[in-house]
């Protein structure tokens, strides 16, 4: 890595498929940093981030870049449901888990 | 363009999206092109000139810039272009597809309707380009990474929020098209598909800045402050989310450039980009405001 790039990314780096506590740590914490509507008070993995603002339609494209950073691959959104991105158990089966298997 | 009568603050002097319709459509037809057979394309690209201008490029300005090489540099221009190309490209599709809807529909008038077949001929004709353009020389069109989400408009919402996404991806595109077609830095062909497409798109975005102030006079007169409220805020973060398709970590990739999502964040965070982004978006941003669909500059 470059200098220029020091500093500039405060989430870790590729985590490892088999750590899923790890990786849905790293997606709260991106939609907590990125969200314009006020945090819950409890994010639970089943918390609706849709229904709850936490990820509207505009976000997407930027957390499905973060998503692609996280699993090392990319990720075809023509393939995919709107319903994946329902709460965090959602977005694990569907981005993580079949990577992890 | 609409049916309803214009809306008291248009200057009486000022002519309608009607009214000019019928001059760019009487333009449209005399500047009639064939993008099968009015464009040369070379066998291959000569590797030895820019696809983007230098300038341009999302890294220029940064300090990154300074440690590539200038085959480095070569490289990533072709993606940086490819980039620019299939963005346009995939911001073409949705407008097609909206122009069709509106035609002979009572969104529009049949001087409307007249210009909207040739708005919508010269759009389909941009994207088989820069899908030869893509498929030749780079081998894919890089994907769009939108998901839709259903969701529910106020009367007149989603037709002011079609003509702001046509805006934008026009007028940001003419942006880059104006200062690469005649660089003689760049490949012959990236220098003509810009020029070309700039040619149609200065007559798109005449119709659709008219257009748009019509419409917005109408809508925003008629909706609520929630309503109002919503399109400003959702406007202003769709004019940063396009800023940021600019920065596409795939292209990065392709180019052989290393940890290509910090690159990204990190270039996007840069003041040089930053400055990139507000001169390119002022012109658009200020009809905007102009307009009322945006209530300040917002930070891209």
């Amino acid at each position: 890595m470059t200098g220029f790039l020091l500093g500039f990314w405060p989430y870790e780096a590729a985590t490892p498929m088999h750590d899923p506590q790890n990786i849905r740590a790293q997606l709260k914490s991106w939609l907590l940093e990125h969200a314009s509507a006020a945090p819950p008070e409890t994010f639970t993995d089943q918390l609706p981030i849709l229904e709850v603002g936490l990820l509207n339609s505009l976000d997407i494209v930027e957390f499905v870049l973060f998503i692609e950073d996280l699993r090392g691959e990319e990720v075809d959104t023509d393939a995919i449901e709107p319903e994946v991105f329902t709460n965090i158990d959602s977005l694990w089966e569907a981005f993580f888990a079949p990577l992890a298997a | 363009m609409q049916t309803e009568s214009p809306p008291p603050s248009t200057p009486r002097h000022a002519k309608s999206a009607s009214e000019v319709a019928v001059r760019l459509t009487k333009l449209s037809r005399e500047r009639a092109w064939n993008v099968y057979t009015d464009i040369a394309w070379p066998e291959a690209l000569s590797g030895e000139r820019y696809c983007m201008a230098p300038e341009l490029m999302s890294v220029w300005g940064t300090e990154y810039w300074d440690t590539l090489t200038e085959e480095q540099r070569l490289r990533l221009s072709l993606y940086e272009c490819a980039n620019f190309f299939s963005l346009t490209l995939q911001g073409e599709r949705p407008l097609v597809a909206g122009l069709s809807d509106r035609l002979y529909s009572k969104r529009v008038t049949p001087e409307g309707t007249e210009y909207l077949h040739h708005f919508l001929d010269e759009e389909n004709k941009h994207m088989v380009m820069f899908g030869m353009f893509l498929n030749r020389y780079v081998g894919k069109v890089y994907p769009e990474k939108k998901v839709a989400l259903e969701r529910t408009y106020a009367k007149g919402e989603e037709e002011v929020m079609f003509f702001c996404k046509a805006l934008v991806v026009e007028e940001l595109g003419d942006y880059y098209n104006i200062k690469m077609m005649n660089d003689a830095r760049l490949e012959p062909i990236a220098r003509e598909l810009n020029d070309v497409h700039h040619r149609d798109e200065s007559r798109h975005i005449a119709f659709g800045r008219l257009h748009l102030s019509e419409l917005s006079a109408h809508w925003l007169e008629q909706w609520d402050d929630e309503v109002r409220t919503r399109v400003q805020t959702w406007l202003a973060q769709y004019l940063k989310a396009s800023w940021a398709d600019f920065y596409n970590p795939s292209m990065y990739r392709d180019a052989g450039l290393p940890d290509a999502f910090k690159l990204r964040t990190a270039v996007m965070a840069h003041p040089a980009s930053a400055l990139l982004r507000n001169t390119a978006s002022a012109k658009l941003v200020r009809l905007f405001v102009d307009c009322g669909l945006l209530t300040e500059v917002p930070a891209l």
